[in-house]
This record gives C-alpha cells, structure tokens and sequence, in this order.
C-alpha cells in the first residue's frame, strides 16, 4: 500500500527552501550524518565554555520559518508519521501450503521478485531453533525425539505452547527488553554507586512476560504506574510502582557541581530512552536545536522534557547524587506503615513517660530517708572489686590497646616479644582463701604464670583457647587459688612469648558471700527498705566518681559523717522535688529525660538515673505504686502486640513521583540551562507523533506521566504498536521489518513490508496487545520454520535475505551461550530472581584503586549476574553485551579474538568443560551398566555420542566420531580424564553449539 | 564484500563482518575508497589517514587526579608575590569546592634548555628534556568533578558513553600488528568512568580498549585476560585443529556465512596473540642501562617505569595508541606539597626515559607522546595553606614527538594561573589536533550510529596548527 503524498503543490511552492530535504530523499542515509554542517544551516560561533550542547540553534527568523516548512514536509510525507493504514493480507498468487497471514504478505513480495522460498526444516532443527529462541537454553535430546516422533497435528503448537509456558521464556524474553530499558545495577558514568533493588525492576519485568501482561499496561506501567487506578490498592500497587523505575535506571553525572544541569542532564536521559523505546524517535537531539532530520522542533522536546521535569527522580542532588527510592505499595498500605509507626512511637513514649513518674513516686519515698540508707550503704564491706585490666596495670613488654578490638574496650596485649609481664595491687579485705578470676581471649593456648607479691604461685593459668582475639572470645576463667591475708598484695600474670588478650581481673574471697548477705538483709529491714536498695546503692557509690569520693570522705578522720550524709539527702531531695514538679504539671505523659537546671540533673543522674543509688532498677520495679505497675502493664502489652503485629519491611524500589509543583518548562536556547530561557512551552507530547491522537489536558497539578502514557497506547497511536511488534519481529529473526528498531524516523531504515508491519500492529492493538499471541502467530509462519540453507537464485536476488526466505542463522548472544554451557555441564542453578550484588545500596561498586564489588561465579542465569556498567562482567562485554548505559535496540554480531580466548583459556569454560565430561562418563557408564561390558573404543564411541546429543541434539557423523576418537588417542598420555575435558571444550567452543539454525 | 577480497590475509572474514560494516556505516564509504588498503583487510588492517600523518601512533601519559599547572610548568611570578591575597577577578560560577585566597607555589622554578621553559623542582629529570617538548598552556575543560572531567578527555563527552580517544584512532588507522590489539591501556582504573574511558562504545568491539593490568594491582604483576593457556601449545594446538575441522565441516554443511568464517579466523588469531603477547610484554631481555632510564632499578619508580618501558614495546610492536595511568594520586585537595612532591617523584624519572629512549631508537618522530591530567588545580588555596581544588579552567598538557614543534608552547592563563586566557584550546580542540597529527580531519571522521554520524570532536574542535611542526 502506497504511503500518502504530499500534495504536489506544495511541493513546488517550498522547493527552494527544501534543498535540504530533497538532499536526503536523492542520496539516502548512507551519506552525511550530523557531523558536516548543512548548506543552510547557520552556523553560530563555537563557545567551547558552554559545550555540553551541540551549538547550533536557528537564530535568525529565515532559518526558523525554512526549519517548519521542511519539517511540514516530512510530517506529511515520512511513512512513520502517518496512521496505520488497514492493510488486508494479499491474496495467494497460487495456491501454497499456508494459509497464515504473515505468509500471504511475504509470498506476495517474493513472487514479485521471483524469489522461491526453502522448504521447512526439519523438526531437530525447528526445536532447537524455538528453545533456543524462546528460551535461551537448548532443548534436551529427550525433547528432540519426543517431536520428531509427535505425529499429532498440533505437535508444534504444543512445542511453542509448552516454551511459552515456561518460566524460562520470561527470563529470555525480558532480557531483551532489558537492554531496550539501559537496565543496570549501578549508576555507572562518574560515580558508580550500587542500585542495590533495581533487580526488583527487572523480576517484575521477567514477571510481566511469564504472566503475558497486555502490552499496552506493560508500557502505561513504566511510565505512569503509580499514578494508574491500579496503584490505589495492594497487591496491583507494588508493581505499578516498581514498574516506573524504568525512568530512574538511567546513569546520572552524581558528582556534577551544577545541580541544574544535573537535572536538565537527567531530564534529557529521560526523554531520549522514552522516545526511542516506545516511539522509536530519537527526540535528544531536540534538546540543542530542532531536529535536523526529523520534524521534532526544541519546543516539542521541551513539552515532553516538562513532562519529566515535573516528575520526581532523585532523592537528593546533593553530591553524590542519589535516585529516589520508594515503597511498593498503595498508598494506604504506605499510610498504614506509617500510623502504625506512629503507634509505636507514641506507645513507646507513653510507656516512658508512665515508668519515669510511676519511679519518680517510689524514689521520692527512698529520698526521704536518703541521709540513713546511702550512710548504711557506705557501710557495707564492698563487693569483691572487678576491675579493667588496664586499670593501674604496671606492665613490661605488653600494651594497652583501647579501641582495635573494639572501640574502648580496652585490652592488655603483647607489645614486644619475650617476656611480658602485667602486675596489679589488690586489697584483700579479709584473711583467707580468694579466686583471682581474669577476663581474657585468645584464638591459641597461651598458658601464663601468676605470681603473688613476686613469688610464683600458680603455673599454666589461662591455658583455654577461647575461640577468638576478639571482644566475642572473652571467657570468665579462674587464673589461681591465692591464700591471703588482709591487706595489700601486687598479683601478677608472666608469659615469655605473646600474651593472652586480658579484658577484666577480680580477686574473690571464697565461702564468705553469705555473712555478707545477712548484713546486708538486717541493715535493709531496720530502715524499712528491700535488700536490694541497699546493695544497688552500695554498687553505685563504688561505681560513681564523686559518690565514690562521698564514700572515702566519709570513712575520713575528721568529718562529720551526719553532716555529709544530710548534705547529700538534700542534694537528692532538690533533685527528687524538681523531678516530681515535672511531671505534676499536668496529664502529659512525656518523658523528661533531663532537668532544665544543670546542677540538678547532674545530681539527678548521679542519684536517681539508671546507675545511681536510687534507681528503679529491675530487681526493684515491685516496689512501684499498684496502680503505675498496672498501667505499665497495659502500655507493655500494647507494645508488644503492636510489635507482633509488624508488618514485613518495607519493599524499597527505584521509582518516580511526582514533583510538588509542577510546572512548564522554557526552551533553552542550545539546551542550555545557564541561558536565558525563552518563553515556556506548555507541557504534551510532540505533535507530529501523534497524528490521528490526541494527549489529554494535563490538569495544572499534574506532571502529565499518565496522559503521556494514555496517549502513547491510544489505538491510532502512529507509532507505539508499530514499533513494539517490530521489536518482536527483531528478536525473532534477527532482524526488525524496520532494521532500526529504535529509530523510524527519516534516518532510520524504511521498512522491508509496510503493510505486514502495519496489518501486525492493527492486529496486536485488536487482540488486547497479547503478546504470546503474537509469538504463536509469528512462530506458526512460514518464515520462522524455514530451512537456513541457501539457494542460489534467491541469494542472487536478495542476498541479505530480507524477504525471508530462509532462516538466516545467528550467533547466539552473551547470555544464551553461557546459559547453554552451564545447562549442558549441569551447572546451572535455576533459581529465579533476587539479587546477586555484594554491594550495599548506593555504595560504590567500582572505584578509583580498581575494586570491583561484583562476583561472577554463580552458577545461575546470565540475567540475574550484576550489570555494573562501567565495569560489565568481561565476558559480557567480549560477547557483545549491551553497554546498558542507553538503550539499545540491536546486539552486535562481532567475531573478534578476545572470544576465541575466552574459549579456549577461560577458567569458566575450563571448569565447566571438565564438569560437563565427568557428566557425559557418568552417564555413558550407567547406561553400560544395564548392557555387557564394553570395550574400551566403544565406550568412547558413546562418550561421543552422548555428547553430540547433549550439546547439538543429534548423532554425531562417521567422520565426526572418527575425529573424535583419534583426538582422544593423541592425548591418551594426559589421562582420560583431562583429555575428556579437552574434547568436551572443543564441542562447547565450536560454531554448531552457539549458533540458532 | 568478502568474495571480493577474499584472498591471502587471514583477516578477511572479520572484514566480511566489520570492514563490511565499516563501508556501509562509515566515513570511508564516501568516495574514499583509497583509504581502504585492499591487501591487507580488516578491522584492524593498517588504513591510510585523509592526509600525511605527521604521527603513526600515540603514548597517553595520564595523570589521573588532576596535575598542578601553577606548580609544575605554568610558572606564575604574580601568584608568587601575591601570595595570600584574594584572586582578584571573579572565581567561576560553578566551583567544586570553596577555595581561599592565592597560595603561591611551594617549589622553585627555573628555566631549562635552549627553550627556555619555565620547570618547577618538581621534575628535575623531565626538564632535562624539554627541548624536546610542546607545552600547551592553555587547555581548558567543562567540568571540575573527576568521572565527568576523566570521561571528557578520553571520550569528547562527559554525559553520554561515547567511544574513546584512542578506540576513535583505531578504528580510523587499524593497527600494524595484527596479532595484538591496536589500543591497550596499561594499569586503566575502574573509577571516574571507569571502562567507558577506554570503550568503544558503538564502534565495532575491535576498537575497544584493552586492559592490561588495572589500577590497584603492580605493573608488574599486569597481563591480559585470557592470555595464558594453561595447556601445553601443541595440545592447544591438536585442540585447535579438530574444533577447526568441525567449524570448517559446520560451515560447509550450513551454506557458510561470512560470521562462521570469522569464527574460524579469530580462532587462529587467537592462537597468534598467544604467541605475540607474553614475548611483547616481557621485559627481562631489557639491558640494566634501559631499566635505569626508566627507574625500573629503583623502587619509587619501578611501577611507572614499566609502565613506560611498556609504552616503548607495544608502541615498536605497532600498536596505534597505548596509555599509561599513574593512578589516582594527583588530588591535593590537602597536603600539596607531600602529594606533589612523591607523586612527581614517581613519574619524573619514567617520563624523560621514555623520551629518551624514543628519541635514541628514532621512534620520538613518528610516535607523538601527550602528558596530562583530567584537569589542573586551583591557584587557590583549599582547606588552609596546603591544597587546591580541582581545576577545568585552564590547565597545562605537553607532548612531544609525533609531528609537534619541539622545545615549544603554545597559550597561557591568566597571571596567576587560574583561566586559559590566550590562544585557549578546549579538550574538544586537542582531540581535533591529536587527530590532525595522526592525517586525519575530525569533522571526516564519523560512524552511523542510531541515526546520526558521530565523531571525537561532537560538533566542536578547532584544530591547533601552531603546535604543528
């Protein structure tokens, strides 16, 4: 169908102006690109300060108005531009053997030219080439026969049903799209730091595939989703949210100091993969200047830059930049996150603020007879002292070392080699039997000696490996058995060579604990307080510095002890009093963690805070009020159940929002933002795209992501379906109706069959946008079953084989091939999903000195290996992998050596070729345990054989087998083992094995 | 295409892929078919340039941090007096940091040769041989943050993954070896860029840089990936034999294709590279005098000596273009003079050996060597009196061989060395004279890409032709 004209009139009434334009109709795209200013093209001064932009902007009014008159030229006349016509498949010429539609368009352009296509392949073939296609993996023998023997009428249906079905294909599939998506697990460009969830993005797109989502919300999603009435509820909200992290992926300059023009930056990033990817224009180039070739003006790409503009992607600018994250989730959901955080907080600070005036009741009946019960403390014998190791140590070839393991813990440990020696002094309050009990790690046995008051007094102390140098590694043991008497004595620990770590030392009287108990217990009840009042408050004037001084002035020789002692009840009643003045000034349950007054809260801390004498300590919480008790109760109760009824963390994604204010943008002259701006554009889409369509009104506090997205999938949309199936098409056959499948405009290639493209995007709009309807339509042709073997007239005729009449065999790509070698190995783990990155979200992956925080030794799917741009896994980038910093619509085929040599001296091909032969012997050997013993060439014979099998799907030939066996007999004197590895990395090196035929 | 040319040279079926794609996508097909040596074909088939080259191929010496001009080569007697003062005109409008007031340079400087160039202590070896040097002082950039500046310098761009400097090369001139890649960067870090400096990008994979070692680990501990066969040769080589054999019978079988022809060629290719690299890239047949030119014999100039002795190699072996990274140690933000002091110290004594060594083999003509960093630093103090901040403003490279005037500079910045001020030459502006240099026109230099020619130079670059000798 011939694509409408313009009139020619018109024609003639611009020709002068249009040399340009007949230019590119007379010498097609082979010819000058961007690089060589055009003859009408003014050319403005370069201004290399300002070079982030191509300068070249229409200044003078001429240029402008033969600008818009070309460009109405193109818009009426490029096939792209204009609606998709209602083509119907042209009728048999004669009658053939297939009736399918896509066949009736491409026999009738090979008729035309007297091209007669090849017959079917065979059914070996058209498996392999289908689960190859499909799937990414190759079929299994078992497979291949049980085809080649379906006699049913629908066997290949049920082949492409089965390979649909599998999760495998949407793993296959959406790698594909992948790539049309930049899609990256770090930010690549200047700063490379990690997108540790985007994998979450793209488990949602190989979701997409497998669950066959209609087309049209597949793209609306990655536009629009969280903005679709679908996003309003849980579940449907986390993938609509997820699915928007499509326009986050992109690289950014992070560290850029210009925060505008990382925003302009980004924008445009944003513009560029939205209009190759679903229109297949290639707008960037509108940022500068209207476009050279395409009737794209820079007001159009500033509509659609406003758009993105008033749409939220980063988190923060600042440097280093970071993208936004969002939850997965409804709002409600999200809202529901947060009261129930909320809940949590205020039930938290309830429950304190109750404690701290339920303890402030109790301690202020105790501060009332602070004066007796702190001087009856002070008089009780003291606990047996733990002290710090390094505390008063006098020390000899060993160091203090405070923070290495562990910031101030603060470890004895050896500082020189030989003797090393740490002495302590310690009172002994009574005569008698005492432990000395020591705190120490060491991931050896390191036995020491003790010595008492320089006398050797025990041998091997301290022998235990405890596991660890580490604070973890601290064990309690009991260092010696010492006879004392009271008094002062200097113990010390000697090792010649290095030195258990000592944490904590204490010497222990033995069997006399109780009669201090009895004491402590007769003092209690004589002042009417519990037992326990008494002993915290005796561990608390040892443990505080000034209460410890307190203390020692106290057992002085000339002061009045009541006197002291009053002076410290009165401080702990000023502290009590304004304590209690807090909390009776109303209902409030806040807690008061300090006193206004300085002096007060420092006493208050020190006698009634957590460590002081009066603390409501654990042991101690029964003396409070039986009201408080009840209502701290009730808040414990609610914490608990609120902490029960904890939702799972929430599900972080890289996604968009939109922007508080959203607001038109002003086109910059060379798309520089440090330009004045010129007048604003109102936010839309490019209008020559939208031929036949229109955007929706963007309401004023809208970005207008969801009409953009409305209106990409209208149905008369010129371009969405068109160049979606193209892609399809693509991925099929290699190659695109149109083979430039992310450009169509005038320098992208025209198509090779207008109408089967356009009668395939009607019918793909007309079926709900079924994708899996669509690969059983393609794959039922004709074409997609053809034999690949060539024919002489044909490949006269048409030698690139662009009217499909045979199968043109293609190397596999980076992916399926390592995928293949691990299924055939056995390696292959087929996991799906979740993340294979080290790195910590927005961490570096990549720096300066080289280090690279992603590992490529998992044996699982290509896809789910990290995709570090900037440093992509070497055999990705040798295999022609997608750069994955923009989008791209068509791997490249290259055959260079860095692939030969991955092949031949790669540790992975090494590793899995000798896997794969253990597997192949394996296996040979249990089947000749069900048959007579073979000889030994027979077994080969059938190592051979399985491996043909496994790796091709077929029988080996004569010949084949033949050069087999003599390679194994030159390299018998390597053993049949490595020579085994030998031949099986020849067949996963060869041609056969990575090519879909 | 293939049939046509399919005789003698074992490249051909890599050109049925990539020459093909060249002739269709590229510069050459424009009624240059003389560009194209029809003996000898390939990606990487040696390719006559739009004019007499004045260089055939390009040593980078990159100084990854950014480099001081003002206490290197660009001698400011002005920042000197005025130590301490504030700079009296305008600082730019987007800084990386906050800077403080003028910070004269701690070294003295003093002129050398029969030039007359201006040299800080900082390099007593290289100003030994600055008769033999171009200096430009008066290169600027765009950007001050280093992955942007870094990608600026080896890619044209600071924003977009575009192909590299010396990937641009390659691909316009091949390679005169074809048993080693025409592009190799030595010790290449993963940071500021990272590969994407060295990458081809759209260009065909053959262009694409190949690492040889990489930041982080010794030079000499550096080798390239896959390179080492683990297997005896003749075992590879029975190996080889009956997966040709079985690609050959594939191919025949399959109605042939020019890929699977290919495959076979890069196959042997491979096999070649074996043999070629570790002889390449073995320095022990080196003579004690040669190690000391380049302070391999010392300790504090072992790395980036060999990396230099390296250059030297590869560069008589015929690779097109080959860079050198010391790595990230040039940003003084702090402690200027201890930085600058060692840094230099590394790298004096390397520099002026391989000039040296150049020269006395006859290769200083044709090879053109370019030394320089991502950009230069601030005349501007930065945190107290021992460091300066990043600088795209004005900033000074040198080269020397390859078809530039010795004992010569071009351009200046402003008195105290913070603007390009005279004759300025932008980043764009060195990658056009760089090109000139090796006979080629940057604005003919293009590649089809996703709808449009591309080239080093975008739309810019002005070529330099004072420099020019």
């Amino acid at each position: 169908m011939p694509w409408p004209k313009v009139n020619p009139s018109a024609r003639r009434s611009l020709q002068g102006a249009l040399l340009w334009a007949t230019l590119l109709a007379a010498v097609g795209p082979a010819s000058h690109g961007l690089a060589g200013p055009l003859p009408d093209e003014p050319t403005l001064p370069k201004d290399a300060d300002h070079a982030m932009v191509d300068a070249s902007a229409p200044a003078d009014p001429d240029a402008a108005s033969i600008w818009k008159a070309k460009a109405a030229l193109i818009e009426q006349d490029h096939w792209s531009y204009q609606s998709m016509g209602h083509p119907r498949p042209p009728k048999p010429a004669r009658a053939t053997s297939s009736t399918a539609d896509i066949d009736r368009f491409l026999l009738h352009a090979m008729h035309a030219q007297g091209v007669i296509p090849q017959a079917r392949a065979d059914r070996r073939t058209l498996l392999r080439r289908a689960t190859l296609d499909l799937t990414g993996l190759p079929p299994t023998y078992d497979e291949i026969r049980a085809f080649e023997e379906d006699t049913r009428p629908d066997a290949w249906s049920r082949v492409i049903d089965r390979l649909l079905a599998s999760p495998a294909y949407g793993e296959r599939w959406a790698r594909h799209w992948l790539d049309v998506a930049r899609y990256a697990d770090s930010n690549g460009l200047d700063e490379n730091t990690a997108f540790a969830n985007a994998y979450r993005w793209r488990d949602w797109a190989v979701r997409a595939f497998n669950d066959n989502l209609p087309i049209d919300r597949f793209i609306m999603m990655q536009i629009a989703g969280d903005l679709m009435p679908e996003a309003r509820s849980s579940p449907a909200a986390a993938d609509c949210i997820t699915a928007t992290g499509f326009l986050v992926l992109g690289p950014k300059v992070l560290a850029e100091p210009d925060k505008e023009k990382l925003v302009f930056d980004m924008v445009d990033e944003q513009v560029d993969v939205v209009g190759r990817a679903f229109m297949g224009q290639t707008l960037g180039c509108a940022r500068c200047h209207d476009h050279k070739f395409d009737p794209i003006s820079q007001d159009h790409y500033f509509a659609l830059a406003g758009i993105l503009y008033s749409t939220r992607t980063m988190a923060s600018v600042a440097t280093v930049a970071r993208a936004l994250e969002r939850e997965a989730a409804a709002n409600d959901a999200v809202a529901a996150r947060a009261e129930h955080t909320a809940a949590t907080e205020r039930t938290s600070k309830a429950l304190q603020g109750v404690t701290q005036r339920a303890d402030a009741r109790v301690q202020a009946s105790w501060v009332a007879h602070a004066a007796p019960i702190l001087l009856a403390a002070a008089e009780l014998p003291a606990t047996a002292p733990t002290r710090e190791a390094e505390d008063g140590a006098v020390l000899q070839g060993l160091i203090i070392d405070r923070d290495r393991w562990g910031v101030g813990i603060g470890v004895v440990r050896t500082g020189a080699p030989g003797v090393g020696r740490v002495a302590w002094r310690f009172r002994a309050e009574i005569d008698g039997p005492h432990e000395l009990r020591v705190r120490a790690a060491s991931d050896e046995v390191r036995p020491v000696q003790v010595e008492l008051d320089g006398m050797p007094a025990a041998q091997d102390a301290l022998a235990a490996d405890t596991g660890s140098f580490h604070p973890q590694g601290q064990a309690w043991q009991v260092a010696a058995h010492l006879e004392l008497t009271a008094g002062d004595h200097e113990i010390a620990l000697v090792r010649d060579g290095p030195f258990p770590h000592i944490d904590r030392v204490e010497l222990v009287p033995v069997g006399r604990t109780d009669r201090r108990a009895e004491a402590v217990a007769a003092r209690a009840s004589e002042l009417g307080v519990p037992a326990a009042l008494l002993v915290q408050a005796r561990d608390a004037l040892d443990r505080e510095p000034w209460l410890a001084e307190w203390r020692g002035e106290l057992h002085g020789p000339v002061r009045d002890r009541r006197e002291l002692a009053t002076d410290l009840a009165a401080r702990a009643q000023a502290a009590s009093v304004a304590w209690n003045a807090l909390f009776s000034d109303g209902p409030s349950v806040d807690p008061r963690e300090r006193l206004d007054e300085a002096s007060l809260e420092a006493d208050r801390s020190a006698l009634l805070g957590p460590s002081g004498p009066f603390a409501v300590a654990a042991a101690l919480e029964s003396q409070r009020h039986a009201d408080d008790r009840a209502l701290i109760a009730g808040l414990v109760r609610e914490r608990d159940r609120l902490a029960g009824a904890m939702l799972t963390p929430p599900l972080m994604v890289l996604a968009v929002t939109e922007q508080e204010q959203p607001g038109d943008l002003a086109v910059h002259v060379r798309g520089d933002h440090t330009v004045a701006p010129g007048p604003k554009v109102a936010r839309g889409a490019p209008r020559p795209l939208s031929k036949g369509t229109d955007l929706p009104e963007i309401p004023e506090r809208s970005s207008g992501r969801l009409e953009l997205a409305q209106w990409l999938v209208e149905d008369e949309h010129p371009l969405t379906a068109r160049v979606f199936v193209n892609r399809i098409w693509h991925w099929h056959f290699g190659r695109g109706i149109v083979e430039t499948p992310s450009d169509f405009g005038t320098r992208g290639g025209q198509p090779s069959h207008p109408e089967l493209l356009d009668w395939l995007a009607r019918d793909f709009i007309r079926n709900g946008w079924d994708l899996k309807r669509l690969h059983r339509q393609i794959m039922h042709s004709d074409a997609y079953t053809r034999s690949s073997e060539s024919n002489a007239i044909a490949s006269t005729i048409d030698p690139e084989n662009r009217l499909l009449w045979r199968w043109t065999p293609r190397r596999l790509e980076a992916e399926a091939i390592r995928d293949s070698v691990l299924a055939v190995s056995g390696s292959l783990d087929r996991t799906m999903g979740g993340s294979l990155l080290s790195s910590g979200n927005f961490e570096y992956v990549t720096n300066d000195q080289s280090a690279n925080g992603a590992q490529y030794g998992a044996p699982r799917r290509s896809l789910y290996l990290p995709v570090i741009r900037n440093a992509l896994f070497g055999f990705f980038g040798i295999f022609d992998y997608t750069d994955a910093s923009v989008t791209l619509d068509a791997r490249a085929q290259t055959v260079i050596a860095p692939q030969a040599l991955f092949m031949l001296n790669s540790p992975f091909v090494h590793e899995e070729s000798r896997a794969w032969a253990k597997r192949l012997r394996e296996r040979v050997l249990a089947a000749a345990a069900c048959v007579p013993p073979q000889q030994a060439e027979h077994q080969g014979h059938a190592v051979v054989q399985e491996a043909y099998r496994m790796a091709l799907g077929r029988e080996p030939t004569a010949s084949e087998a033949n050069a087999a066996l003599s390679f194994m007999a030159s390299q018998a004197a390597l053993g049949e083992d490595a020579a085994w590895g030998l031949y099986a990395q020849v067949i996963l090196a060869s041609s056969e094995f990575i090519t879909i035929e | 295409m293939l049939q046509s040319c399919a005789s003698g040279f074992g490249q051909v079926a890599l050109l049925g892929l990539l020459g093909d794609e060249l002739l269709r996508r590229g510069a050459w097909a424009d009624g240059r078919p003389d560009l194209v040596d029809p003996s000898q074909s390939g990606p990487l088939a040696p390719r006559l340039p739009h004019a007499p080259a004045r260089a055939k191929r390009v040593i980078f010496l990159f100084m990854h941090g950014g480099p001081s001009q003002v206490d290197t080569f660009d001698y400011k007697p002005l920042l000197q007096r005025d130590h301490g003062k504030p700079f009296p005109q305008a600082k730019p409008r987007v800084q990386f940091a906050e800077t403080g007031n003028l910070l004269g340079s701690p070294w003295a400087f003093r002129q050398h040769g029969q030039s007359g160039a201006w040299v800080s202590e900082l390099f007593p070896n290289v100003a030994q041989v600055v008769d033999e040097l171009c200096f430009v002082k008066s290169l600027h950039g765009s950007n001050p943050a280093h992955g942007a500046a870094l990608l600026k310098i080896h890619t044209g761009s600071e924003n977009f993954v575009r192909p590299s400097m010396g990937s641009w090369i390659t691909y316009g001139l091949g390679s005169e070896n074809q048993d080693l890649p025409g592009f190799i960067t030595i010790s290449p870090t993963l940071g500021h860029g990272g590969v994407n400096n060295y990458s081809s990008a759209f260009l065909p994979a053959a262009y694409h840089g190949t690492p040889f070692g990489k930041t982080g680990i010794p030079s000499s501990q550096a080798q390239f990936d896959h390179m080492m066969a683990g297997v005896p040769g003749d075992v590879q080589r029975a190996q080889l034999d009956l997966l040709q054999r079985l690609n050959r019978e594939h191919m025949d079988r399959s109605g042939g294709g020019a890929s699977l022809e290919g495959r076979i060629e890069a196959f042997e290719l491979a096999f070649r590279m074996q043999a070629a690299a570790p002889w390449v890239t073995d320095t022990r047949g080196e003579s004690a005098a040669t190690l000391k030119l380049y302070g391999i014999d010392e300790k504090n100039t072992e790395d980036f000596g060999r990396q230099c002795l390296l250059a030297r190699r590869f560069a008589e072996a015929g690779v097109r273009f080959i860079q050198c990274t010391h790595s990230y140690k040039w940003d003084q933000h702090g402690d200027l003079r201890k930085g600058h002091t060692q840094n230099a110290s590394e790298v004096d004594l390397p520099i002026a050996g391989l000039i040296r060594d150049l020269k006395s083999r006859g290769m200083l003509e044709e090879t053109l060597v370019v030394w320089g960093g991502e950009f230069g630093r601030t005349p501007a103090s930065q945190g107290g009196e021992d460091g300066r901040d990043h600088n795209p403003h004005g900033f000074t490279w040198f080269m020397a061989g390859g078809g530039v005037k010795p004992g010569f500079s071009y351009g200046a910045t402003d008195d105290y060395g913070w603007y390009a001020e005279r004759d300025k030459v932008h980043v764009h502006d060195m990658h056009a004279t760089i090109l000139a240099l090796m006979g080629m026109d940057h604005e003919q230099l293009t590649y089809r890409h996703a709808g449009r020619d591309y080239r080093l130079t975008d739309v810019h670059g002005s070529i330099v032709r004072d420099i020019m000798a």
